[in-house]
């Protein structure tokens, strides 16, 4: 216990008292300023930090707006693409109809046309035929007729009469 | 006395021709005065008017008619 001496007594006391003036000095002149400078930072790096996030939830807000707006754009499209194809395809089809319905037409037409001339055809060279073979008919009975033909026809008539 | 006017072919010969006034007397009776009359355009048969009566029994009539009917199918069947 060599410190409780009387002559050592008054050196620690002066150092006690050296101690508590530095910690004092020191916290005023340091440890203060320090301890402002750091809250500050830190309500600076809060700040920061609130702005980033906001900055985030702002930006994550406006590309689920821009996605949005191109899943519209993608469906619009697509809605579109499937307006113009099927209205080609309507068309198209109406165009074949048409023509189909046109050839039907024109190949009835002609259909009709022919056989009306197939059968005029027959009918003229039928007529032809039998015009022909009635003047033979004549031309050979002319020279045929004998006198027994005639007495045929004599017996058919008074036959026919009831004789 | 009635009378009959025969037309028949010029061919046509006496004997056929005197069968048919046979015949004709037969069926009309024994007043019928029957007149020949030769047209060279008949080919065969006989046609007879007796009694404001017109018989035919022409063979040109029986073509004619044959002609008639054959036109007449085709334009039927047309």
């Amino acid at each position: 216990m060599d410190l409780l001496k009387p002559e050592m007594l008054g050196d620690v006391i002066i150092n006690i008292i050296n101690i508590l003036i530095l910690f004092f000095v020191t916290k005023k002149l340091l440890y203060q300023p320090v301890k402002k400078y750091l809250t500050a930072r830190r309500e600076k790096e809060l700040a920061a930090l609130t702005d980033a996030e906001q900055s985030r939830a702002e930006a994550e807000e406006a590309k689920a707006r821009y996605d949005a707006l191109v899943k519209d754009a993608e469906t619009e499209k697509e809605r579109i693409l499937a307006d113009a194809k099927r209205e080609a395809k309507e068309n198209a089809d109406e165009i074949l109809s048409g023509a189909k319905r046109s050839a039907a037409a024109l190949l009835e037409d002609a259909q009709r046309t022919a056989d009306a001339e197939k059968a005029k055809l027959m009918q003229d060279a039928h007529r032809e035929i039998g015009q022909t073979a009635v003047a033979l008919s004549g031309k050979i009975l002319g020279r045929e007729v004998s006198d027994a033909d005639n007495r045929r026809l004599i017996d058919d008539f008074f036959k026919h009469l009831g004789d | 006395m009635r009378s009959c006017i025969i037309t028949v072919s010029p061919a046509m010969g006496n004997e056929t021709y005197d069968y048919l006034v046979s015949r004709v007397h037969a069926r009309f009776g024994e007043d019928v005065a029957c007149t020949r009359v030769n047209d060279a355009e008949l080919l065969g048969g006989f046609y007879m008017e007796l009694d404001g009566t017109v018989y035919d029994m022409t063979v040109n009539t029986r073509l004619d008619q044959a002609k008639r009917a054959f036109d007449a199918e085709r334009t039927v069947d047309a």
